[in-house]
């Protein structure tokens, strides 16, 4: 019966997910039902103790994302902080979140997930995963069922008072983590102001303060803002995802500031190296670098070798609009 | 001067609706329109509906290239794109993207030492490889970076400063010999030459030196480059030999660009889109597929040449890299086997199902209507398309001023005489009174000052990314963004 979803039901749901299974529509309508329910009382800053594992932009690899349970540990033997951009361009994002969602309902005080820029309706809807659905489920509703509960999700967490964990970045109207705590964050991500700045904003370098983004959205901010904003808020770092980097993650700003990026070979082609950011009970950050998951490549030997035999073990091409 | 459907007097094509698709029933209309076999010497004739959308125009609008200006930008915000559609700029590049597709089909790339190659054609090509030979001079950096290399922007800068005369020195005398010639030489001098507005889109096609990426934005700039000679009438009647080297010339200099400086797929939809770059290649190689003679039913396998590749053959890669050599739907495809890893299905979902496609006809005609739909239809994309006077106005295709988002009509320039002969310069300047550059909505204005590293009057096109900024597959862009 939707909405009602016993621990029991999670814990099959999470076993046919890890097999990349895709679960009925009324169960995904039910799963984001039951975690808005839970997300709602999440304040938009949460607090929480090391020691976590963060991990930065997925973006519907999947088998990465199997990949980092085994090299970081499973949920709950390892407790996770996800930065967002759970979804778009990879193939797998409807799997990605669901599994996500129901790891978050399973164990809601050993996983947290911030909000990322792309969850949220404008962007799926151009970027792939309302695409996705449409494909996996004949339908938009598993796109409207996600994208409704991405209006609750957490905006920043807060990792044993010391370090500030968000999605992008700062924003100009935002100097204390205080005013975080006010923003009316149940809503589309809007395309401008303090909930859009924390989504899209990234550090530069070049430029020490604020200075409009080439992005369209949010802010480039450089290291007189960093120190300003980590003197204020008495914290000692800031973490972040929203930007591929070559060799998984980037130290900023005489290390105020890392960027985690968890999508190796980004798009099938980037040929990146990814990390996860295991941060310890003193506070001491390690970098846990990794490449993409085998599983990506696995299938693909045998299409080079045998176009015949290959061929069997495809999947049946579909109906593309405009090629009707 | 010679006249021709390229420059010429009327054109009948279609208000494309993005995403609007099209009955099976107007496969027909590929074969019923396609040139008898003669050659150059035919005109090729834009057919009646080519995205089959059941909407359908005529038009005049000879191009009177009197007076020229550096083009700009006119669509600011979503709401332009409208306006754009109506616009004789968007019509000239449906109409190009027709013709010169349909002038390849059943044809091959010329050999490039070939004698019989246009000779504009030979300079656009001697050109490009001068900029490919730029590419293997500037070595990428060595060192830490997040991803597209720096060196890139070097590049960038030698073709900004050097391109231009390139351009002027090959092409100062065709151009003089085809827009000169009667009264209105005196009007074709340096301040206002066709080039002021050509060499733009030139140089807008090679990526963006900011955000270091390519995408379909800068492909389209190309496409209007060679689009602009056509109009112009300095290549007249091209074959479909010529512009498929031409094209394959310049994908290729891409692809060394992409490959040596990592450049970033601008706004990639992931596996979700056609391609991370390109999407004209797959239009021209499969325009060389097109079947003339068939109705868009498969034959019976029995009489299929044993040298046409299936769609089906895109799975199998000795046969991409065996058709790869003449098509350039191949090449395109033998270019994603070499950058993606991974299973083709997985990593290009939409390629793959198109396989699934049974005639390269129906291929074909898709391939425009994607175009139409998620290119020339996304305001991401086109937002950094260029207008100038002559070659791509800003005006509607009655002849009048086009509104942009700011509610600003431009000014109309007097409507020609319809009965007028259709020569680009014996006749009076409609287009002269058009207004040059838009004023940029207030609210705008910080927005439009972040470039300081292009920052030029000209349009900036060598910004003009389809979506992307700054990261990998494009870091995402803000759909809502404005320049």
């Amino acid at each position: 019966m939707p909405g009602l979803v016993s621990s029991l039901d999670l814990d099959e749901c999470i076993e046919r997910l890890y097999k990349r299974e895709l679960l009925p529509e009324v169960t995904i309508e039910a799963l984001c039902s039951k975690i808005k329910e839970l997300l709602i009382k999440e304040s938009n800053v949460v607090h929480i103790s090391a020691p976590v594992t963060v991990v930065g932009d997925i973006h519907g690899q999947f088998y990465d994302l199997l990949e980092i349970f085994r090299i970081g540990g499973y949920c709950p033997d390892t407790n996770y902080l996800f930065l967002g951009d759970y979804v778009d361009r990879g193939l797998f994002s409807v799997e990605t979140i669901t599994l996500l969602v129901c790891l978050k309902l399973r164990y809601p005080t050993r996983i947290y997930l911030i909000r990322g820029n792309h969850e949220c309706r404008g962007i799926t809807q151009s970027y792939g995963f309302y695409t996705e659905c449409v494909r996996k489920y004949g339908s938009a509703n598993v796109w409207s069922y996600f994208t409704d509960m991405f209006d609750f999700l957490t905006l920043s967490v807060v990792i044993d008072n010391s370090i500030f964990c968000v999605h992008g970045g700062l924003s100009p109207t935002i100097h204390s983590i205080d005013q975080i705590k006010i923003i009316d964050r149940f809503r589309e991500i809007p395309h401008e102001g303090p909930m859009a700045d924390l989504v899209w904003s990234d550090p530069e370098e070049s430029k020490p303060d604020f200075s409009l983004s080439p992005r369209g959205a949010g802010y480039t901010f450089g290291l007189s803002i960093v120190k300003k904003f980590m003197d204020r808020n008495d914290i000692n770092h800031i973490l972040r995802a929203h930007q591929l980097c070559q060799e998984g993650y980037e130290v900023l700003f005489d290390d105020r500031l890392s960027t985690v990026w968890s999508a190796p070979n980004y798009c099938y082609r980037c040929g990146n190296l990814a990390s996860v950011l295991e941060v310890g009970i003193n506070g001491e950050r390690f970098f846990n670098v990794f490449d993409a998951a085998p599983e990506n490549e696995e299938h693909s030997q045998m299409l080079v070798e045998d176009p015949n035999v290959a061929t069997l073990g495809l999947p049946q091409p579909q109906p593309v609009e405009y090629f009707l | 001067m010679t006249e021709n459907i390229y420059n010429g007097s009327i054109v009948s094509g279609t208000i494309g609706t993005p995403g609007s698709g099209g009955s099976g029933s107007s496969e027909a209309s590929v074969s019923s329109t396609l040139p008898s076999g003669t050659g150059k010497s035919q005109p090729l004739l834009a057919p009646e509906d080519p995205f089959g959308t059941g909407e359908t125009y005529s038009v005049e609008f000879p191009i009177h290239p009197s007076s020229y200006s550096t083009p700009g930008k006119k669509i600011h915000d979503q709401s332009d794109l409208i306006y754009f559609q109506q616009s004789i700029a968007y019509n000239r590049i449906q109409n190009l993207i027709t013709s010169i597709s349909q002038a390849v089909i059943q044809k091959f790339p010329a050999d490039i030492n070939s004698s019989s190659i246009h000779p504009v054609f030979k300079s656009i090509i001697e050109i490009l490889q001068t900029l490919s030979k730029w590419c293997d001079e500037i070595e990428p950096v060595i060192g830490p970076r997040r991803f597209g290399n720096i060196a890139f922007r070097q590049w960038h800068t030698v073709l900004e400063n050097r391109s231009g005369q390139l351009l002027t020195e090959k092409l100062a005398e065709p151009l003089a010999f085809s827009t000169i010639g009667d009264e209105m030489s005196d009007k074709v001098s340096a301040e206002n030459s066709p080039l002021t507005e050509l060499i733009p889109y030139f140089q807008g096609s090679f990526g963006s030196k900011q955000r270091l990426d390519f995408g379909t934005g800068h492909e389209l700039s190309f496409l209007a480059f060679i689009g602009g000679l056509i109009l112009l009438g300095v290549i007249d009647q091209p074959s479909g030999e010529d512009i498929l080297l031409v094209f394959e010339t310049y994908f290729e200099v891409i692809r060394k660009l992409v490959l040596r400086y990592t450049l970033e797929p601008a706004g990639s939809h992931g596996v979700w889109g056609l391609d991370d770059h390109f999407h004209l290649p797959y239009i021209l190689g499969s325009a060389q597929l097109v079947d003339p003679q068939s109705n868009g039913i498969p034959k019976p396998s029995s009489i299929i040449s044993k040298d046409v590749p299936t769609p089906r053959s895109v799975l199998d890669k000795a046969s991409v890299s065996k058709y790869a050599r003449t098509n350039l739907y191949f090449k395109a495809i033998d270019f994603v086997y070499q950058v993606k890893r991974g299973p083709f299905y997985e990593h290009s979902p939409i390629l793959y199902d198109i396989t699934g496609v049974p005639t390269w006809n129906k291929i074909y005609r898709g391939m425009i209507k994607m175009y139409n739909a998620e290119v020339l239809g996304k305001f991401p994309v086109v937002q950094h398309f260029i207008f100038g006077s002559a070659l791509y106005p800003w005006k509607h295709i009655n002849g009048n001023g086009l509104k942009s988002h700011s509610g600003e009509e431009e000014k109309a320039a007097p409507r020609k005489d319809a009965s007028a002969v259709p020569s680009m310069v014996s006749s009076v300047m409609p287009l002269s009174a058009t207004v040059s550059g838009v004023r940029p909505r207030a609210s705008n204005a910080p927005r439009t000052s972040i470039n300081p590293i292009t920052g030029s009057s000209i349009g900036e096109p060598s910004t003009g990314s389809p979506t992307g900024g700054g990261n990998i597959p494009g870091p995402t862009k803000a759909s809502w963004a404005k320049k």
